[in-house]
């Protein structure tokens, strides 16, 4: 297995015999050593939960910037090489803003997560305007459309799909379940703020804080939480 | 920027320049005339050739050996496109053998009026067409429509080229039962109708088509009328000779006639004095 | 020497000689020609004929890169030149065949939103100058299933507007897995009309359909892309004709009533549709553009229906 690995994994576009595109799984991976990012769907909007790796007593939390705006309506969480999530969130904030300019009206959230995957699997093409090799990031994307509330999944290799509820990163395998367990299509938007929240919890190694999570809500246009509406937030758990 | 006018024409008063009183004036108003002039399909090709050569530009200014009006309808079998053979060289009647009229395919023919070379690049672009099809062997063949449309663009995107082929070109065809007949002039205005003339044929013979032209016309009658069209044109249109091909093209396919002449009668009174049932011209 | 010399009048040889060199030398090459021409009449001084080149003058004379540009500046001048034109007694002895990239085949569009329809209606016949090319050629085309366009003025470019608004639409569609609306349409219309801001499409043209709230939509335009949402309006030949009685009839609400009113005509369907039908009428009779037939498109919740009404031939 190994063996067979080693030699089909140098070339990004390069297929191994059982049809495999190796970088773009290894890409899969960086994002499993990612921080957590929790997503959840109400109907009145969209909850994002990031966890922050605070490394140092030193470094300023505010500087430490997981969930990022799109277009009014869209909001984007985060887990992989960030650096990389950069390059696609400013590809989607183009597409958005080209949207509203030739058409006068808000992109939905569908299409511009299929203009992002189009871009993550545009690597290795040659072209000096894009990258070498996949992206090593996986993007929660939530919307609010003429569809309502949206909540999209992207990964390295392009495919993107809808969730209710969904959580990426290191502590994703425990967050999924806990959000399995406890997710409710009736929930309010308050009540998906406390269950991001609290499945984070359960998998963050350090102790919650205002400062080592970041909240934001589409509901219907984008909000990143301030540090009190976070406490109070944290207060409920 | 036009200059300020420095001085006013006595007759017409002050803020008014006559226009032959100063040259940007004088010019810009020539050019006034050409641009309002109507130009789709109904003008004649004017030839300078003493027009001075050189100067940078390569884009056709102007058509050299042209042909005139082309006329076509409908009938009951199919289409019929008539015009004369000659290939004029300003006023001169310089080629008077020039076939105007050409099949593409199976089921079409193109009529073309304006410079001759230039219809002669267009034939070049269909014919790669049509031999594609045939290398291709698969059944397809380009309709009339398809020309049509085809050619529409040609024209069109010459024009935003400024660099426009200077053709009226006619595009008749039948296919799968139906009639095809369509016009394209050198800016790419196009349009189908059931009768259509390009140039002079436009004021002169339109009109009998329009008064005379059924699309369930027998082929006699609608041979009469046609020839009734290229008569007038000939009376009228200096740039035309009494040598015409008339083609058709029907269920089987499109034939051109041999080149053949029509009776004339000259002795008309209005031929021998234009002037009196017109006063006040000379 | 570049170009044929014609005989001139004395008179004008006098005017001419009285033109600062100055003047002469502002156009490029025709300047030289003047020059030439005035050392030829020196050394000829007993030669009363000057000879001018006059057929130089003022072609559009295009050049790579500077080809719209050309013709802007040209257009420019003739605008100019109308509000100044006398007579039009111009010295130039041979006339070129000049040629414009434009045409203007008229015709008419009108369009009248209500509460719950629209409807976009224009004439058929397309002519140029005093000639009618066609009496039938349709002016409408239908982009989606609720938004028709109609342009009047140059055909061969509407045709091209049109085409490039269906293929659009069509990508719209794929890319975004809906329907493009009106309001989008109207949008990417003027951006398409502005594109070609140096070298505009000469089309006037006329978006009808139903919003995403269902409610009549008309959004009329300029040349360029200029556009505006209203609750009727009107383009072409025939637009300084009909646009009083639609004014008349209508009276269009404020723009500048807060909260910003409905644009929509309280007509019911029944009578916008008779409205349009005697704008048309009213214009067919003096708009020699205008004539022969009259297709009314009404778009409501049910979808696209077309009826026609007959014009005068004349």
């Amino acid at each position: 297995m190994f063996l067979t690995r080693s030699e089909y994994d140098r070339g990004v576009n390069t297929f191994s015999p059982e049809g495999r595109l190796f970088q773009v799984e290894y890409a899969i991976e960086a994002i499993k050593l990612g921080s957590t990012a929790v997503g959840i769907r109400t109907s009145e909007g969209v909850v994002l939960a990031v966890e922050k790796r605070i490394t140092s007593p030193l470094l300023v939390p505010e500087s430490v910037e997981k969930v990022m705006e799109i277009d009014e309506h869209i909001g984007c969480a985060m887990s992989g090489l960030t650096a990389d999530a950069r390059t696609l969130i400013n590809h989607a904030r183009v597409e958005t803003q080209n949207h509203r300019f030739t058409y006068n009206e808000p992109m939905t959230a569908e299409s511009c997560t299929q203009s992002l995957c189009d871009l993550a699997l545009r690597f290795g093409e040659g072209d000096d305007d894009l990258p070498s090799r996949p992206f090593g990031v996986a993007l929660l994307l939530a919307g609010y459309d003429e569809s309502g509330p949206t909540l999209y999944h992207t990964d390295p290799s392009g495919t993107f799909v809808q969730y209710d509820a969904k959580a990426i990163g290191s502590g994703s395998e425990g967050a999924q379940t806990s959000l399995q367990e406890n997710f409710r299509k009736d929930m309010t938007l308050k009540e998906a703020e406390t269950l991001a929240l609290s499945t984070l919890k359960a998998v963050m190694e350090e102790k919650i804080s205002a400062t080592n999570v970041d909240i934001a809500s589409v509901a219907p246009t984008f909000h990143l939480y301030s540090v009190g509406e976070l406490e109070e937030v944290i207060g409920r758990l | 920027m036009i200059p300020a006018p420095q001085k006013h024409s006595y007759a017409l008063g002050p803020g008014v320049v006559a226009p032959a009183m100063h040259p940007e004036y004088g010019r810009a108003i020539q050019e006034l005339n050409n641009v309002n002039y109507p130009k789709a399909g109904g003008q004649p090709f004017v030839v300078d050739a003493g027009h001075g050569v050189g100067g940078p530009h390569q884009h056709t200014q102007y058509p050299y050996v042209t042909g005139t009006s082309v006329l076509a309808l409908k009938y009951k079998d199919g289409i019929m496109v008539a015009c004369d053979t000659l290939g004029s060289y300003g006023s001169t009647k310089r080629y008077k053998s020039m076939e105007r009229m050409k099949p593409v395919g199976k089921f079409t023919l193109i009529g073309a009026s304006g410079e001759y070379s230039d219809f002669h690049y267009i034939m070049k672009l269909l014919d790669e067409l049509t031999t594609d099809d045939y290398c291709h062997d698969d059944g397809q063949n380009l309709t009339p429509t398809e020309i049509y449309n085809y050619l529409t663009r040609v024209m069109y995107n010459r024009r935003n080229k400024f660099d426009p082929l200077w053709n009226s070109l006619v595009v008749g065809g039948f296919h799968n039962g139906e009639s095809f007949l369509g016009t394209v002039g050198m800016v790419g205005t196009c349009y189908t109708d059931s009768h259509v003339a390009t140039g002079f044929g436009a004021h002169l013979a339109r009109p009998l088509f329009r008064e005379k032209q059924y699309d369930d016309m027998s082929e006699d009658e609608a041979r009469a009328l046609l020839e009734d069209g290229l008569r007038v044109c000939y009376y009228r249109d200096k740039n035309s000779i009494n040598k015409f091909q008339i083609a058709k093209v029907t269920a089987e396919g499109s034939t051109i006639s041999e080149p053949y002449a029509l009776i004339t009668e000259w002795g008309y009174e209005a031929f021998v004095n234009p002037a009196a049932a017109a006063v006040g011209t000379w | 020497m570049r170009a044929r010399a014609k005989r001139r009048s004395n008179t004008l040889s006098t005017l001419f000689s009285s033109i600062p060199r100055s003047r002469c030398t502002t156009s490029g090459k025709t300047s030289v020609d003047i020059r030439s021409h005035h050392r030829s009449r020196r050394c000829f001084s007993g030669i009363l004929i000057l000879t001018l080149s006059y057929n130089v003058y003022w072609q559009i004379r295009p050049r790579e890169g500077s080809q719209s540009r050309c013709y802007q500046k040209l257009n420019n001048l003739d605008r100019k030149m109308m509000l100044s034109a006398g007579p039009q007694q111009h010295g130039g002895p041979t006339q070129h065949a000049s040629w414009s990239p434009y045409d203007n085949n008229g015709g008419t569009c009108v369009a009248v939103a209500g509460k719950d329809y629209c409807v976009i209606a224009a004439d058929t016949r397309m002519s140029t100058g005093f000639n009618i090319l066609t009496r039938d050629q349709t002016k409408v085309c239908k982009l989606t299933d609720k938004c028709l366009i109609a342009s009047a003025g140059f055909r061969a470019d509407a045709i091209t507007l049109h085409k490039t608004l269906q293929t659009r639409g069509i990508m719209y569609k794929h890319s975004h897995n809906k329907s493009m609306s009106c309001v989008a349409m109207a949008q990417m219309l003027s951006n398409t009309l502005y594109m070609k801001r140096f070298f505009p499409y000469y089309a006037f043209n006329l978006l009808g359909g139903i919003d995403n709230e269902g409610k009549g939509a008309v959004y009329t335009y300029d040349a360029i892309g200029s556009y505006e949402r209203t609750g009727y309006s009107c383009q072409g030949s025939g637009q300084a004709l009909i646009m009083p009685i639609l004014d008349n009839q209508l009276k269009a609400v404020s723009p500048l009533l807060v909260p910003p009113q409905d644009g929509a005509t309280p007509l019911t369907q029944e009578q916008a549709v008779d409205l349009v039908k005697d704008c048309f009428a009213t214009a067919g009779e003096r708009d020699i553009y205008t004539g022969d037939e009259v297709e009314i498109y009404v778009i409501n919740a049910s979808g696209v229906h077309k009826q026609t009404q007959e014009l005068k031939l004349d």
